[in-house]
């Protein structure tokens, strides 16, 4: 592929693709050794981990009670299902409410604009406390609906500012010419500057999706009944605290093989970081694809 | 500057009430009132299951080598009256499926008689805390509610949101529930607020107060004898296990429990010469700064101990051979090991004089639960549901509740019930969170550990006799639950920046200095007011 | 810029409304519920001027003025070193957070083997995904004073080394932390950015014999300024927030002092007693801090003629 260009340009040297190579190298060996820790921690057993002091680096065998004891009893399961409604659901109300906005505030000296910019942007400076938010969400008749999950958090400011920050960077000539075809409005935003944007329109679903796959304070405040848990807020309440007596500590009520809580928690990263690794490759094609071609080229 | 906010709070709420011709809402501050005494609940032990140990002291738990064979139902019918119910609580545990795919919740609305719907919260981080205030403030606690600790302005808070349960609990009005006689005075002191009993306690008794724990199979691995010792023998012990290139120290944390007891520390404020002291202004505390200073420079203490950030693994894995933990913990350390011989020893430490060291103990309750304003019927019935939640260790009742339905939710063990998969899950591990809303007096129980249970007892009976709550404890300083809290949390941080090294303890008179003026004076005042209002004074 | 509109002529409000009413609605259902979740209960930051009890009913509460404020204009020497705290760690981590995914970006573009760049990538971004208190367990298992490293030497009869309960390295630590924790994951956005540069800018750039480092410079580093400055815009406007759960579940081990940052000097001295009219009226103040920082900067950014958060 680039041997073409080798010739033409003063290509990297030896060198400084060693440097880079080990650079990166070092990079992803301190991001990998700990997951690989988090991952053994999830699979070793009691003793192990009780040995090591709370976090192994490599397993002695695969002990997946872990595992077991979290999908016990098929609370978690349900929740998988509902956050994957929500990071969904909401990812799609976001992006369309987002890129919207965004482009009606990309279009130079439209009516309105700096009044509903400094909306967009103030929004981002001042934050509500928890309990108006929690009042509002109430009023509204939202409390134990998936709703009190999607629309309080579903326009982010920041990501508004991005997009259209993004969308102002499509060269004025091609919105111009579909203008002077007789295209409207929303035509041009759908059939041009959308198809033009994927990128930034990965990332920011991205940041939307991931955001909604993390959120679990929202739930915590709004949703009383636990089978509309989203998963991170059923996993956190396996992360047991410190508190005075805690799990286990109850007379009898410790069946001897639970497994330690160290695994557990080290699990319940593995499984709700799974769905992420699933979805991630089919985005990152889109944000990384202009990399080819600036690779191939460059 | 406190002058100038009290004219300006009251001329400026005047203003607003006038203007609006409605009166705002203010925080009462008036000491007596917050503390009037109420006759306590008439105190009557229910006559259960007999202890595997006599009870030597009012304050000693029911201690039990395993759970009683037959347990007998001790309830007739059933406490509720159809009518829907709903709660609010903590959990510490993995919630359990919905009522809707749970046997055991669908059998636990059975035995009450009315549906039970909860709201569970984790008390992971702060969230209970924040799920509590904005429930106050949305109204949508429900009808049982377990109470947040760290709220702020508790007694006018209960006093607004709560039922006033003194004509139903006080004196002899409580033996209509059994089961809630059945728990201790300290208990209800502690629900009592501005004059009325205004909660139920989820108590904890002695269990959670702090001491020292130590392996004992170490010791004895090392041939070391700790016996009851006093300042110098614990260091003396704690330099010989301890070894440094074995990654092996002597304390999982400062071992500040033992230390209290044995320089005779009071248990936060004490009345001395007639006048409150916090622990914090005298000399004792000061010593007791500087040996945990000096067993951290010493390198007796885990390196990481001060911050205390994983002190039960080191004690498991031995890399601790002494920490500082509670009685209920002592079970939980027992299913860690991961040595066959594994045992821990409860050494009884003695002051400088040689007598047993005065123990501190922690809080009677783990928390306490109230009941929503409610008709005479209704709050009658809501009471009733939690004596059913406060039946006794070893009856059916109680194993229903920890265990749920033998076969599908525990399996037994001899007599001890070993939950099953299943239980785990649906009796969210013997724990379903009702236990916030009430529940029985705590057992020293720790199935397949009878030895585990003589030592507990045994150190028990050595040193309830001289073991004190703290003197304050059922009292309410306004100036305490606000910046009182914050001042807890600056020693709390000072000391720490002592034990490191890092300040010393002129820094430490200089803080105190500075609480007393800034709070400290003015705790001291309120705390006087309301024991003198207790007629304690 | 100019409006690029065939009408040039100015029009009347009404006229441009009329113009634009496609736009406006479909900047409709996001302006609502900004609106709505967002500035309704932004109404409710009132209570910095009550004695806010959350079991009284609403608008119920006292009028305390500005007595809420005091916690911040009061001149507590704590606060001011709370103050001076979280300046100081904004600005370590403007100069080597903020640049990181920049350098990292440009670092993977700059790579031939597609596959590499994916991989690479993908392993970089992950631990964005740890929560705080696993991030903290981790480096205090290879860090701390019982962790891999110390123990290591401590077999080997050498000195320890306190990483983490040293005051002095505790900015450099949640620096490092944050760069572990963030950087990956903050390359997308700019990953993002290098795919709208205009291919032909390289061509051209190549034709005139340019090198890879003038072509960096030249071409990729001006296609992604614009980004980078709006990026930096917003971040200050956040330059009173650090990294509260971070900071306060760190406190323990190198002791107030170093580590109280505004954050938890709030929650530490209102929050946790319980006064929520304290927690509204530092929203408020920090909020109108960051309105004046990002105006200004945007103000700074359009002097040299970049167009910041929004054009002139």
């Amino acid at each position: 592929m680039s041997t073409i260009q080798k010739g033409i340009d003063d290509g990297p040297g030896t060198a400084s693709r060693a440097v880079k190579g080990v650079v990166l190298l070092i990079c992803c060996a301190i991001v990998i050794i700990p997951f690989i820790g988090v991952i053994s921690t999830s699979i070793a057993s009691q003793q192990h981990v009780t040995n090591s002091g709370g976090f192994v680096l490599w397993p002695d065998g695969l002990n997946l009670d872990a595992y077991k004891s979290i999908f016990n009893g098929g609370v978690v399961q349900r929740a998988l299902l509902v956050s994957v409604v929500i990071a969904t659901g909401g990812t799609l109300i976001s992006l369309a409410g987002s890129t919207m906005l965004a482009y009606a505030l990309s279009r130079p000296g439209s009516f309105g604009q700096r009044p509903i910019l400094m909306i967009v942007l103030f929004s981002l400076l001042f934050s509500p406390g928890l309990i108006p938010n929690y009042l509002v969400v109430k009023e509204f008749g939202l409390l134990d609906s998936l709703l009190a999950l999607i629309l309080p958090t579903a326009i982010s400011g920041f990501n508004v500012i991005v997009l259209r920050s993004f969308f102002m960077g499509i060269p004025d000539s091609v919105l111009d010419s579909a203008r002077i075809d007789g295209a409207g409005d929303f035509r041009i935003f759908w059939s041009i500057v959308l198809p033009l944007s994927k990128a930034v329109l990965a990332v920011v679903g991205l940041f939307y999706a991931v955001g909604y796959w993390n959120a679990f304070f929202n739930a915590m405040l709004y949703i009383s009944d636990t089978a509309k848990w989203p998963l991170q807020l059923v996993l956190r309440t396996y992360v047991v605290n410190n508190t005075e007596l805690s799990s286990g500590d109850l007379g009898g009520a410790s069946a001897d093989q639970l497994p330690p809580q160290e695994s557990i928690q080290m699990a319940i990263l593995v499984v709700s970081l799974v769905p992420i690794l699933i979805v991630y490759p089919f985005l990152q094609r889109h944000f990384a694809k202009g990399m080819l071609t600036g690779a191939v080229k460059g | 500057m406190t002058m100038r906010r009290r004219t300006f709070l009251a001329g400026s709420a005047a203003a607003v009430g006038a203007l609006s011709g409605c009166a705002t809402v203010t925080r009462s501050t008036d000491i007596a009132a917050l503390n009037k005494p109420v006759a306590l609940p008439t105190y009557k032990r229910f006559d259960g299951p007999k202890p595997d140990l006599p009870r030597s002291h009012p304050l000693m738990p029911d201690c039990f080598y395993k759970f009683p064979a037959n347990p007998t139902k001790v309830t007739s019918g059933v406490p509720a009256d159809g009518s829907d119910l709903s709660g609010s609580v903590p959990t510490s545990n993995p919630i359990p499926p919905t009522a809707d795919r749970n046997p055991y919740w669908q059998e636990l609305n059975r035995r009450i008689g009315s549906p039970l719907a909860l709201t569970i919260t984790s008390a992971t981080g702060s969230d209970f805390t924040n799920k509590f205030a904005t429930s106050v403030a949305g109204d949508t606690l429900g009808d049982l509610f377990n109470v947040d600790g760290k709220f702020s302005y508790l007694p006018q808070f209960l006093e607004a949101r709560a039922q006033d349960l003194t004509e139903y609990l006080s004196g002899d009005a409580i033996l209509e529930y059994p089961f809630l006689a059945n728990l201790s005075p300290d208990s209800w002191r502690g629900c009592v607020f501005s004059g009325g009993i205004r909660a139920v306690p989820i108590q904890r008794g002695v269990m959670s107060s702090s001491l020292l724990l130590a392996r004992r199979d170490l010791l004895d691995q090392f041939g070391v004898e700790l016996g009851s010792p006093g300042v110098d023998e614990l260091n003396a012990v704690a330099k010989a296990v301890t070894d440094g290139k074995k990654n092996r120290w002597a304390f999982a944390v400062p071992p500040t429990a033992a230390l209290s007891a044995m320089l005779g520390l009071p248990n936060g404020w004490e009345v001395r010469d007639g006048r409150l002291v916090h622990g914090r202004e005298l000399p004792e505390y000061k010593e007791m700064l500087a040996i945990t200073a000096k067993m951290q420079a010493d390198g007796l203490i885990h390196p990481d101990g001060v911050a205390k950030n994983n002190q039960k693994v080191w004690f498991s894995q031995g890399s601790a051979v002494m920490t500082q933990d509670t009685y209920s913990s002592i079970q939980s350390f027992y299913r860690r090991a991961v040595t066959k011989n594994f045992a821990i020893s409860l050494p009884v430490v003695r002051d400088s004089a040689g007598k047993v060291g005065r123990f501190l103990l922690g809080s009677p309750n783990n928390s306490i639960s109230a009941i929503r304003p409610s008709s005479p019927e209704r709050t009658k019935m809501l009471l009733r549901v939690l004596n059913w939640m406060a039946a006794p260790f070893g009856t059916e009742e109680y194993l229903f509740r920890k265990f749920g339905l033998a076969g599908r939710h525990y399996t037994l063990d001899g007599t001890d019930p070993v939950l099953t998969d299943a239980g785990r899950s649906e009796v969210c591990l013997g724990e379903f969170p009702i236990q916030y809303l009430a529940d029985g007096g705590y057992p020293v129980y720790f199935p397949g550990h009878a030895d585990a249970v003589d030592v507990a007892y045994n150190h028990l009976k050595t040193i309830l006799p001289t073991a004190i709550l703290q003197p304050t404890y059922g009292l309410y300083s306004s100036t305490d639950s606000t910046k009182g809290k914050v001042a807890d949390k600056d020693f709390e941080s000072l000391t720490k920046e002592i034990q490191l090294g890092r300040s010393d303890l002129k820094d430490w008179d200089k803080a105190v200095a500075n609480w007393r003026k800034s709070s400290g004076d003015a705790i001291r005042h309120e705390y006087e007011e309301a024991l003198s209002a207790q007629g304690r004074k | 810029m100019t409006d690029s509109r065939p009408s040039a002529k100015p029009l009347s409000w009404w006229a441009r409304a009329r113009r634009d009413k496609i736009l406006l609605l479909m900047a409709l259902p996001g302006l609502a519920l900004l609106l709505v979740f967002h500035y309704l209960p932004l109404l409710g930051n009132l209570i910095a001027f009550q004695e806010y009890l959350p079991f009284v009913p609403l608008g119920r509460s006292a009028w305390v003025g500005w007595d809420n404020f005091a916690v911040i204009f009061n001149g507590d020497p704590e606060f001011l070193n709370a103050l001076k705290n979280t300046l100081l760690i904004t600005l370590v981590q403007v100069i080597f957070v903020f640049p990181a995914p920049i350098a990292l970006a440009l670092l993977l573009n700059s790579l031939l083997s597609e596959r590499i760049k994916r991989v690479v990538q993908s392993v970089l971004y992950l631990p964005h995904f740890l929560s705080w208190v696993i991030v903290i367990a981790i480096f205090q298992q290879i860090l701390g004073g019982s962790g891999m490293i110390n123990n290591f030497l401590r077999e080997h009869g050498m000195g320890t080394i306190d990483f983490l309960g040293n005051p002095d390295g505790f900015i450099a630590l949640l620096t490092s932390q944050v760069i572990w924790k963030d950087t990956g994951w903050g390359t997308i956005l700019f990953l993002a950015a290098l795919t709208q540069i205009d291919p032909g800018l390289y061509e051209a750039a190549r034709v005139d014999g340019a090198s890879r480092w003038r072509q960096l410079w030249h071409v990729t580093v001006p296609g992604i300024r614009g980004l980078i400055i709006l990026l930096l815009i917003l971040r200050l406007g956040d330059s009173l927030t650090v990294g509260f759960e971070q900071i306060i579940l760190q406190q323990n081990l190198v002791g107030r002092p170093a580590s109280e940052v505004l954050d938890t000097y709030v929650y530490n001295n209102g929050v946790l007693a319980g006064q929520w009219g304290v927690s509204a009226a530092v929203g408020l103040v920090k909020g109108l801090v960051a309105v004046v920082l990002v105006l200004g900067a945007n103000k700074i950014a359009h002097i040299f003629g970049e167009a910041g958060v929004y054009k002139k």
